[in-house]
């Protein structure tokens, strides 16, 4: 008799603790903060005064004139190997001879160590010249061929169109994320026109679903202030306000910051005062060609 | 002795039975962790965002919407806060009554039984919508809203409200886009913060760089103060503007097609049968292009490893947890991602079961076929704005949709033939 | 202690009738019935309600006579065993046995006309199904055939809003399946459940009597989503239930969009 009511006291004491255990299991929902009461009537009253436009003195381009920005990105380190891509649709055309086309996540030329398709920007341009302004005349075009986007990071400028081509005898669809959502099919051998109307912070990506390992990048800006580094890692962007602060942000698709930020770390970049979203500041003098050379360790695109 | 263990054994047990299940949560609006942490978002700019969040569109035991929001008040009563009925009869807290479930407090698509929902319920937060008779990249207006209430979604857990009055129906819409702005606004204050505030170095009177002992600026962080700084009032009022902009435009980028392009209502099934047949070579051809992600027999089995926006979200999410090198973030990224439901490939649409999600009429089609599905990767064929290229004609899309529309009745497509036989059935031969 | 539990078990039966007396007071009565056969099963229910309640009544009663009369504080008479009465035993087998095969003779008429025996037109074949039901969860659909009168054809038209439309004063059959799980489509207002199975096909028939709309619910857990699985079912004469299809074929054919005004 005894050995069965310690059985069920046992069994008892189990069932309570099961039952704490269960109580206890949440389903990790509730990160993250939640509102406090007390400081909603206080901004609320804020907010129905309205707000304030920024501070106009400040915007005021305070410099004359216009200067170039070039330069390069070189990489350090051991360049990485790319694989090809997952071509497993349309192998006919999407191969050649048998081999799907190598990805580009972090393309480094042999001979020079240049790094490509690195995007540099201006943040905020005080002044535009007109080379550079909103809309520019000129359409721009986008091709894709072998499943492969010909152009793997696209800058434009808004108002400009885009030609978005398809050189391929199969048909693909282009799908932009973003600002300016995109995504209609491209017929095999076709041409279709799209003008985006905003602009974005960072490149946002262009994808295929039909093959869907296709990638590029597309940076639609208000001005003509953008470069993305050839296969050599070099740049231009010229007429580039002279005489005030420029706020540059670089980009590179496999960078670890945020949103692909190109976070620096080295003693130039600390130098630079390069921030941690991947931003750097400068300010060239009139007529100034300004040749900066930055380079870029491996850990810095998750290497 | 015995007796008395044994009753506080029992006595333990009921009070434990009775206590657990005591811990609802409170129902309050959660942060978009996703984006938070993408962002880099640490936990003051959090708590600041969320703050400003609460101002603006209230709680859900108290809601409220700025004026700025252009959202009918009445409605949102009946449908915020919690359910409960008036002397008169009419039903409050229609949102949680009907949806939380589901769709989440929040809105998230994350209520208690989403997890266990193929596909999962819809993320207002994006506030990108499939079952619209927009553009692509446009907003649904209140009528789709409206149709998806009233039809629900068929192919998936998403039931009929048609029984619900109009006027429920009516507030539940407004309290979907209530929900759907707030998300947006979530997203646009967190990228606001990214972007534009952060830490700045700190300056002394003279504006001068005050330097700690190495040397190196001391840096503090700028808050979001929307109390103090009437800056950022303004930047914030002007994204709200932009986003109720977005849904306001939504009843003017409605797709309207061409009246000489629409079939007659009367054809001939001879007219019918050519429409079809032109409509077949479409859908196998290299302009539309559908046999390669529906398939070659139109089950869907074309093109299976792409997902929708929701879930491609939440795939590189996780990528970029892998990838993270900062171990705090990537500490706060994966708490995040232990949340995450498991992430969905985009499956193509079985075209022979004749199900359609966003709805049979052939209007329902052909906006899918012109615009394409936002948000997942089935593109459109019609221009992708009033005056843009298209890559059909309207008759060919027509053509389209009635090859579409043919499908479930072509002899493959009929599984009720291939049914068991049923001893009890009644049969037919009387 | 005699008082205490006999009492307590006299309260089961005076309760139980109480409950059945006071129930239309409390508007808890059955849902008004519509349908022709419904007259025959509630009839059937309440012949049965009477009888088991009688019997109920009369077991309860003596059940308290034994507690109060036999009760150990107040006996101290030594028990008597008795070997049982022959008699008796046969009695109380042979007379419920006769009841419960009454029962089942006296119902097998509704059953048969509820649940085989679907209604024939004037050949003897039974009529088509004039729409089929199919649950899936959380909702119920509906599929009219249309024009050519044949189910999964091209004018067939299909309905998810929740709202059946059928003809008053017709035998109608109703075609069930279910698209995913276990359902049951039961119609309060005609006394009709059917269950259905994944795979297999069901019928259902009935002749509406009156117009108006009334509750389909569903009758087989079937989810989460169960109790809030609903449609409405709305009976009208027959030239405006073919109004309604041709309607809803319309609606199906739709290619035009209204703008809405500005507002």
């Amino acid at each position: 008799m005894k050995s069965l009511t310690r059985s069920r006291g046992i069994g008892a004491v189990l069932f309570v603790c099961a039952l704490v255990a269960a109580s206890g299991c949440r389903q990790g929902d509730d990160l993250g903060p939640v509102a406090d009461p007390d400081a909603l009537t206080n901004i609320r009253a804020a907010f129905s005064q309205g707000g304030e436009s920024a501070d106009d003195s400040a915007a005021m381009p305070t410099g004359t004139g216009w200067a170039t920005l070039k330069g390069r990105f070189v990489f350090d380190g051991v360049a990485p190997e790319m694989d090809p891509y997952n071509a497993n649709k349309d192998e006919a055309t999407c191969t050649i001879n048998g081999k799907a086309p190598l990805q580009e996540t972090v393309l480094v030329d042999a001979a020079t160590k240049g790094l490509a398709n690195v995007a540099i920007f201006i943040r905020k341009a005080p002044r535009v010249h007109e080379s550079a302004a909103s809309p520019a005349t000129e359409s721009a075009e986008f091709d894709q061929k072998n499943c492969v986007f010909l152009t793997h990071v696209f800058p434009l400028t808004v108002g400009q169109t885009m030609q978005i081509k398809n050189s391929d005898n199969v048909g693909h669809n282009t799908n932009i994320e973003g600002k300016n959502g995109f995504n209609q099919t491209i017929p095999a051998g076709g041409t279709i026109d799209f003008t985006p109307k905003k602009e974005e912070t960072v490149p946002v990506s262009v994808r295929c679903s039909i093959h869907p390992w296709m990638l590029a990048y597309f940076l639609p800006r208000e001005n003509g202030y953008y470069a993305v580094t050839g296969p050599d890692g070099s740049f231009e962007i010229p007429n580039v306000p002279a005489g005030e602060e420029l706020e540059l942000q670089v980009w590179h698709e496999s960078a670890t910051g945020p949103g692909g930020a190109l976070v620096l770390n080295t003693p130039e970049a600390k130098k630079r005062k390069w921030s941690k979203k991947g931003r750097f500041r400068i300010t060239l003098p009139q007529d100034d060609v300004e040749e900066i050379e930055i380079t870029v360790p491996a850990s810095a695109l998750g290497g | 002795m015995k007796l008395v263990l044994r009753k506080l054994a029992l006595l333990c047990c009921l009070a434990a039975v009775t206590v657990v299940g005591c811990d609802y949560p409170d129902p309050d609006f959660r942060m978009n962790m996703v984006e938070a942490v993408s962002n880099d978002t640490g936990p003051e700019y959090q708590q600041e965002i969320s703050d400003v969040l609460g101002a603006m569109f209230g709680t859900p035991d108290d809601r409220h919407a700025m004026p700025g929001t252009g959202l009918d008040q009445g409605r949102l009563r009946l449908a915020a806060g919690p359910t409960w009925t008036a002397e008169g009869g009419s039903n409050h807290g229609l949102y949680r009554r009907h949806c939380v479930h589901c769709h989440g407090i929040t809105g998230d698509g994350r209520g208690p039984t989403a997890r266990f929902l193929n596909p999962y319920p819809r993320d207002y937060r994006p506030a990108v919508y499939k079952f619209k008779s927009t553009y692509n990249p446009s907003k649904p207006t209140d009528e789709d809203l409206r149709r998806v209430l009233a039809n629900g979604v068929p192919g998936t857990a998403m039931p009929s409200f048609a029984l619900l009055p109009g006027s429920e129906v009516e507030a539940l819409v407004e309290y979907v886009k209530y929900l759907s702005i707030r998300g947006q606004m979530e997203t646009e204050l967190i990228r606001y913060v990214y972007d534009e505030l952060g830490e700045e170095e700190t300056e002394d009177e003279n504006g001068n760089t005050i330097l700690d002992p190495n040397g190196e600026p001391v840096m503090r962080r700028i808050p979001l103060d929307v109390e103090k700084d009437a800056e950022q009032r303004e930047v914030i009022l002007e994204i709200l503007a932009e986003i109720v902009d977005g849904w306001n435009a939504a009843n003017d980028e409605i797709i309207v097609p061409e009246e000489e392009q629409i079939p007659d209502d009367v054809r001939s099934a001879a007219e019918i049968a050519a429409s079809v047949e032109k409509g077949r070579k479409l859908f196998y051809g290299t302009d539309a292009n559908c046999v390669k992600c529906h398939g070659p027999t139109g089950l869907g089995d074309g093109q299976q490893d792409d997902q929708d926006n929701w879930n491609k979200a939440h795939k590189l999410f996780l990528a970029s947890v892998a990838k993270e090198t900062d171990p705090a973030i990537a500490s706060a990224k994966e708490k995040v991602a232990e949340t995450l439901y498991p992430v969905r490939n985009a499956i193509p649409r079985d075209l022979r079961q004749g199900v359609y999600r966003g709805g049979r009429r052939r209007i329902d089609l052909f906006w899918k076929v012109y615009a394409g599905i936002a948000g997942t990767p089935m593109p459109g064929l019609g221009p992708a704005s009033e005056g843009a290229t298209g890559t059909l004609s309207e008759e060919e899309m027509w053509n389209v949709v009635d090859y579409v529309l043919s499908l479930p009745y072509e002899a493959p497509s009929r599984p009720q033939k291939a049914l068991p036989e049923n001893p009890n059935a009644i049969s037919s031969a009387g | 202690m005699r008082l205490f539990w006999s009492l307590l078990f006299l309260l089961v039966p005076i309760l139980g009738v109480a409950t059945f007396v006071c129930a239309p007071y409390f508007n808890i009565v059955m849902p008004p019935d519509v349908s022709e056969h419904g007259r025959v099963i509630d009839h059937l229910f309440m012949f049965i309600l009477y009888l088991t309640g009688a019997v109920f009544v009369v077991t309860e009663v003596v059940l308290f006579y034994f507690v109060w009369k036999y009760d150990a504080g107040s006996n101290d008479k030594p028990v008597k065993f008795s070997h049982g009465s022959h008699a008796l035993e046969i009695v109380w087998t042979i007379l419920p046995a006769v009841t419960l095969l009454f029962i089942a003779i006296y119902q097998m008429e509704a059953w048969a006309t509820t649940k085989m025996q679907p209604p024939t037109d004037e050949h003897g074949k039974i009529i088509d199904p004039i729409v089929e039901v199919t649950g899936r969860q959380f909702n119920w659909d509906f599929r009219y055939p249309g024009d050519d009168g044949e189910l999964y054809t091209e004018d067939d038209i299909v309905r998810t809003d929740g709202k059946l439309y059928l003809p008053v004063d017709e035998e109608v059959l109703l075609r069930i399946t279910s698209a995913d799980v276990l359902h049951s489509f039961f119609l309060p207002n005609l006394r009709l459940k059917q269950d259905v199975v994944p795979g297999m096909e069901q019928s259902m028939w009935f002749k509406a009597k009156k117009t108006g709309g009334y509750d389909i619910v569903c009758a087989e857990l079937c989810g989460w989503g169960h109790y809030k699985m609903k449609g409405r079912v709305f009976f009208m004469p027959r030239p405006e239930f073919e109004a309604k299809l041709v309607e809803m074929a319309a609606e199906q054919n739709t290619m035009r969009v209204e703008v809405p005004e500005e507002e």
